[in-house]
Parts: structure tokens; C-alpha cells; sequence
């Protein structure tokens, strides 16, 4: 939270120097994309201990669904960021 | 500049472990980490970058050239890189013939944009014959 409070400030100092924001505006949520690589290793050790958990008490059907629900999570959360970055790549180079 | 460096370094350290930790029970999860942890690179990378199109920009209108001839250069570099993101991330999960096709999508859009740019160069040349 302070990270992302800090970052504000700097680009509002950064924008009475220079006219151009888009750094500035991009830059403003990489300080908070930092905890998705935890986000996604935290739900990828659950979807193991539950699927040994479902597994060894007889539920495969239920491990498999598990499992499914977890990359499908973590394939939107990763697919978000995806499109960010090729926003931003598109934002840069003027597509 | 140095201090994103640290970081994406720092990050990049974390990630790996981690994606080793995963794969072995979810490889495909461990390939998402992955895959995460290049787009939140690249986002710390461009969000600096845009300093470096506006200096162009600005020496190419010093120089007096026409500012219509850099949008294609540009163009063409944005889709490198977004062609290359792509490539890497069939690469790493193991599907080559996608990333192949990927690839020569890639080829034959930037050489699209480049063309206005080669005809024009005939069209100089030829006015100059």
C-alpha cells in the first residue's frame, strides 16, 4: 500500500517536470503486480495439497475439478496481465 | 532506473524458485508463473521506456525529417517485441509449431507495415533517375 502511495507521489512530481505521462501513468501499478507471482505460487502449492488430499481419500473426479479450477484461475489472472502488457507495448510504439 | 533493475532482478530470483517448487507437482502452473513473471517485467521495463521514443521523436524533428517516416520503425519494433513475448511463452510450454506459425504471422504483418516505407524509397529514387 505505501509502495503504491509512494509511486503516486513520484509521478505527480515526475508530471510538473515533463509533459509526457504515459511512463509515468504506466508505471504506477508495477509496484502492485509484484505479489501475482506469489498469488499464483501460493494457489499452484494449494491445488497440490488438495489434490494429494482428495486424491488419497478416494475423490479423483473432485481432484481433477480441483485442479481445473486452479489453472483456469491462474490462467485468467495471468491472461489479465497479458493484456496489460500488450496495452502498454501498443500504448509505446503507437499502434 | 538502477532500482527496477534490483527489482525485476530480485523478482526474477523468487520466481524461479518458486516455478521450481510448483513444477514438480503443476508443471503447467509453474509455466504460468512464468509467463507472469514476463509480463510484469516487460510492464516495469516499458513503463520506463517511453522516455526513450519521445528522445527520438524529438532529435528526428531536430533533424528534420519527416516525423511520418519513424512510425513505422516504431511500429515494427512494438510488434518485435510482441511477437518475440508470444514465441517464448509457446517456446516454454512446448508447442514449437504454434510458435513457428506465431513467428511468421509476426514476419508478414511488420514486413505490411514496412512497405509504404520501401515503395516510397522507389518512388524517391526513381524521381531521382
Amino acid at each position: 500500500m505505501s509502495g503504491c502511495l509512494l509511486n503516486e507521489l513520484c509521478c505527480r512530481k515526475e508530471k510538473k517536470h515533463t509533459e509526457e505521462p504515459s511512463p509515468c501513468v504506466l508505471g504506477e501499478d508495477t509496484g502492485m503486480n509484484v505479489d501475482l507471482i506469489f498469488k499464483i505460487a501460493a494457489i499452484g502449492i494449494l491445488v497440490s495439497i488438495l489434490n494429494i488430499v482428495l486424491t488419497k481419500s478416494g475423490r479423483e473426479e473432485m481432484a481433477m475439478m480441483t485442479t481445473l479450477a486452479g489453472v483456469v484461475v491462474v490462467l485468467l489472472m495471468v491472461a489479465k496481465e497479458i493484456v496489460n502488457l500488450f496495452d502498454t507495448v501498443k500504448a509505446l510504439f503507437g499502434f | 532506473m538502477e532500482a527496477e533493475l534490483v527489482r525485476i532482478a530480485a523478482i526474477g530470483i523468487i520466481a524461479a524458485i518458486l516455478a521450481v517448487i510448483i513444477s514438480e507437482k503443476r508443471p503447467e502452473l509453474g509455466l504460468l508463473l512464468g509467463l507472469a513473471f514476463g509480463c510484469i517485467a516487460l510492464m516495469i521495463a516499458f513503463s520506463k521506456a517511453g522516455a526513450i521514443v519521445m528522445v527520438l521523436e524529438d532529435t528526428v524533428n531536430k533533424a528534420g525529417i519527416d516525423g511520418q517516416l519513424l512510425v513505422p520503425v516504431l511500429k515494427v519494433t512494438g510488434m518485435a517485441y510482441i511477437t518475440q513475448f508470444s514465441v517464448d511463452a509457446c517456446k516454454d510450454v512446448g508447442q514449437n509449431s504454434i510458435a513457428g506459425k506465431v513467428e511468421t504471422v509476426g514476419k508478414i504483418m511488420m514486413l505490411v507495415v514496412s512497405v509504404p516505407i520501401a515503395t516510397s524509397l522507389i518512388k524517391i529514387i526513381s524521381s531521382i533517375i
